[in-house]
């Protein structure tokens, strides 16, 4: 299974309504899809998924990193020998992680299309049939955030996300609406992406702890693992890390340094699925639950998480995966075939599968494909 | 250019982004070199391009030269990381604010010396032309070399290190750069062989992330301890400190993001006992002039520099080149970097 090829498209698909959050405004999702070519006459897509505001990568730098660099230093090898084949990527380009796991989503969807097999069978096979999602709901005035939780628990999700990052008062309410909107048996987690100082942090968990959340993600600055560690011991809210996730060895460092009770883990960030495999190996050693968290996928990117979430142990302690689920922030349309939409996850009561299809279990829709990459300009 | 092998590769090529603000009628011009893609650190000729093209120019456009502690703000809130292309954009943009005040870059803090002594980058893998080469350098007047290793055998390295001591005699200051190359107990291994052989300085042992190490390494060394992969922020260097990680900081515009940061970590650091040194990423006369401008400012700079990129590159895009003496490098006179871009010479390296 020889790679002979490998391409990076740019793709863009708008939002239909802005999506807000601490690190600014979402309009629109742009990702890269990654499609390499082997001499068995098989094609294996990824997806290289970026966040504007918290990404050091772009569309413009993936395309470049995968066609330049990454194409010659792979091509020719076998797309079964992904350990390897990360490391040369490794050695020859620095960081880079969402551009690689890209390529490193096509290698798995490859081998499986070879073997004809899911993906999740060649991680482990599957610890769970489905895996239970939750709801982002992006900063707004608490009311039209509590409208939102209460609708989308007709869909049957029993965890909702709540953004904040503001002052600590309106954050309060913000927590506090939600609350009383999805009442006492629906999960409501709390996410700051950053927003706060290490006091405001403490201040504020402490009043959100009468609205019993789950949990609270990423408090304060990505670097500050100390200051994380120090926010975890004053409240009894569980804290995860997400933006402070960013690497393998930065998971290493928050168990390390006890920052956290649970890993959100973001699959582009640690360079893809062999790597997460390992980050959530370092957690189950910690005792450490994770989470799948998403980013503004589409649904090759989505279909990644899900066949991570079927497959990992840790990602069963209970926590619901925001990765797997539909992208709440109302993309306008997809680049597969089939998408997982709020209606699925209905049927399902709260839950989503990875589908049974061989690879990563999506048909690329073609035509979408053009019709998004002529979005674009790079 | 001359090449190098580095602990991740053998390089003989640099990439450039060559950076030019029009600032009324005055311009400026900035400077990212690239190791033949993103071996170094994350970023490359491509990206650094495409986020200053697509990014920080729109952010830049339309400010107000002077206003460059805010551009730099406003940079950073807007664009994550990518420190080479910000740094790149900055020095143009202080080149043109200097023009237009009349005075040279390094008067922004003042000037502390005319002149930076210079370090020269043994690089074969092979112990006859490094030996070879190391006394060359000598009898032409150089005082510092520096041998790069981490991509052969510890003990290979080693006999490298040792042939070139024995080429050169013990007056010579020599330093052993390692770019991450190698685990803790290879470090641990040769530290006191580099004791022995009167080495000065060893560069970046270990895998960036690994403060931990580097701290073990440090207190088991008589060998001091420099930092380069290690320290990009300011982050970074308060992290060393607190863990005593190193003793000494590798100074380079690009990974630091920009001259204005270089100086942040460096009133820090210098608070704090650590001495200095002025790397390069092999930048031509555009980005060495503005390094040597960091350089001049500096109230201490005990280990000198390596900007020897023009004399190691096979090309320029300056009218006239940096100076150099002998076993050091003159520090640009004239207003901001005090160098000109000859525009002939840039198109002929421009590639498409």
């Amino acid at each position: 299974m020889k790679i002979i090829s490998v391409r990076a498209i740019p793709l863009k698909i708008p939002v239909s309504k802005s999506y807000v959050w601490s690190h600014g405004k979402v309009d629109f999702f742009t990702n890269v899809l990654i499609q390499i070519e082997c001499d068995e006459r098989i094609t294996g897509y990824g997806e290289s998924d970026i966040i504007f505001g918290v990404s050091q990568e772009s569309p413009e730098t993936i395309v470049q990193i995968v066609e330049k660099y990454m194409a010659p230093a792979i091509i020719g090898r076998d797309a079964f020998d992904i350990e390897n084949i990360l490391e040369v990527m490794d050695e020859k380009i620095k960081g880079n992680y969402s551009a690689k796991s890209g390529v490193e989503f096509a290698l798995w969807d490859m081998k499986g299309k070879y073997l004809k097999q899911p993906v999740y069978n060649l991680l482990g096979g599957r610890y769970r049939d489905r895996v239970e999602v939750d709801y982002t709901i992006g900063i707004d005035t608490p009311q039209a955030m509590a409208q939102t939780a209460k609708r989308m628990l007709d869909y049957g999700y029993r965890t909702f996300v709540v953004k904040v990052g503001r002052d600590v008062e309106s954050d309060v309410e913000r927590v506090g609406r939600v609350r009383e909107a999805v009442g006492p048996s629906t999960k409501v987690r709390v996410d700051v992406n950053e927003g706060y100082t290490v006091e405001k942090a403490i201040k504020a968990i402490k009043r959100f702890e009468k609205y019993e959340p789950e949990l609270v993600e990423q408090p304060v600055a990505r670097w500050d693992i100390k200051g994380m560690a120090r926010v975890s011991r004053a409240v009894d809210t569980p804290i995860s890390a997400d933006e402070s996730n960013s690497s393998p060895q930065a998971a290493f460092q928050l168990i390390e340094n006890e920052a956290v009770d649970a890993l959100n883990i973001k699959l582009p960030y640690h360079g893809g699925l062999w790597n997460s495999m390992k980050v959530a190996s370092l957690a189950e050693s910690a005792g450490i639950p994770i989470i799948i968290g998403g980013m503004n996928h589409f649904e090759v990117g989505r279909q990644a998480n899900r066949h991570f979430a079927v497959s990992v142990r840790m990602a069963h302690s209970g926590y619901a995966h925001e990765g797997p689920g539909p992208a709440s922030q109302s993309l306008m349309d997809n680049i597969t075939k089939k998408v997982v939409t709020y209606d699925d996850v209905k049927s399902q009561g709260g839950y989503v599968l990875p589908g049974d299809g061989h690879g990563l279990s999506f048909e690329l829709d073609e035509e979408k494909v053009r019709k998004y990459s002529q979005e674009i300009r790079i | 250019m001359k090449p190098e092998n580095l602990s991740f590769g053998r390089v003989d090529r640099v990439q450039y982004v060559i950076v030019r603000v029009l600032a009324g009628d005055l311009d400026g011009w900035g400077e990212a070199a690239t190791l033949q893609g993103p071996t170094w650190s994350e970023e490359s000729q491509e990206s650094i391009h495409s986020v200053i093209e697509n990014y920080l120019s729109k952010i830049v456009e339309k400010q107000d030269t002077r206003d460059y502690y805010k551009i730099l703000r406003l940079m950073d809130q807007r664009v994550r990381g990518n420190s080479f292309a910000k740094a790149a954009l900055e020095m143009a943009l202080i080149d043109a604010y200097c023009k237009e005040l009349h005075i040279p870059v390094c008067a922004i803090w003042g000037s502390f010396r005319s002149s930076v002594p210079l370090s020269w980058t043994i690089a074969n893998n092979d112990e006859d032309l490094d030996a070879d080469e190391a006394s060359q350098m000598v009898k032409k007047g150089w005082k510092i070399l520096k041998v790069k290793v981490g991509s052969l055998p510890v003990e290979t390295d080693l006999k490298r290190i040792k042939r070139i001591r024995e080429a050169v005699g013990d007056e010579v200051s020599l330093r052993v750069d390692a770019n991450q190359g190698w685990r803790y107990d290879q470090a641990l291994s040769i530290i006191h062989e580099l004791n022995k052989l009167k080495v000065d300085l060893l560069e970046q042992p270990l895998p960036k992330q690994d403060l931990q190490g580097m701290s073990l390494i440090a207190s088991n060394s008589e060998v001091p301890i420099m930092a380069d992969e290690s320290v990009t922020e300011l982050r970074d260097a308060v992290g060393l400190i607190c863990c005593r990680g190193s003793s000494v900081f590798s100074y380079k515009l690009t990974k630091m993001g920009g001259l204005t940061k270089a100086r942040s970590i460096y009133e820090v650091a210098f608070a704090h006992g650590i001495s200095s040194y002025v790397g390069c990423m092999i930048e031509t006369s555009v980005g060495t002039a503005a390094y040597l401008h960091f350089a001049a400012s500096l109230p201490e700079l005990e280990y000198g520099c390596e900007l020897f990129g023009p004399l190691r590159l096979h090309g320029d895009v300056a009218k006239k080149p940096v100076a150099y003496g002998q076993g050091e490098v003159f520090v640009p006179k004239g207003e901001g970097l005090g160098v000109d871009v000859d525009q002939k010479k840039l198109s002929k390296f421009v590639d498409q």
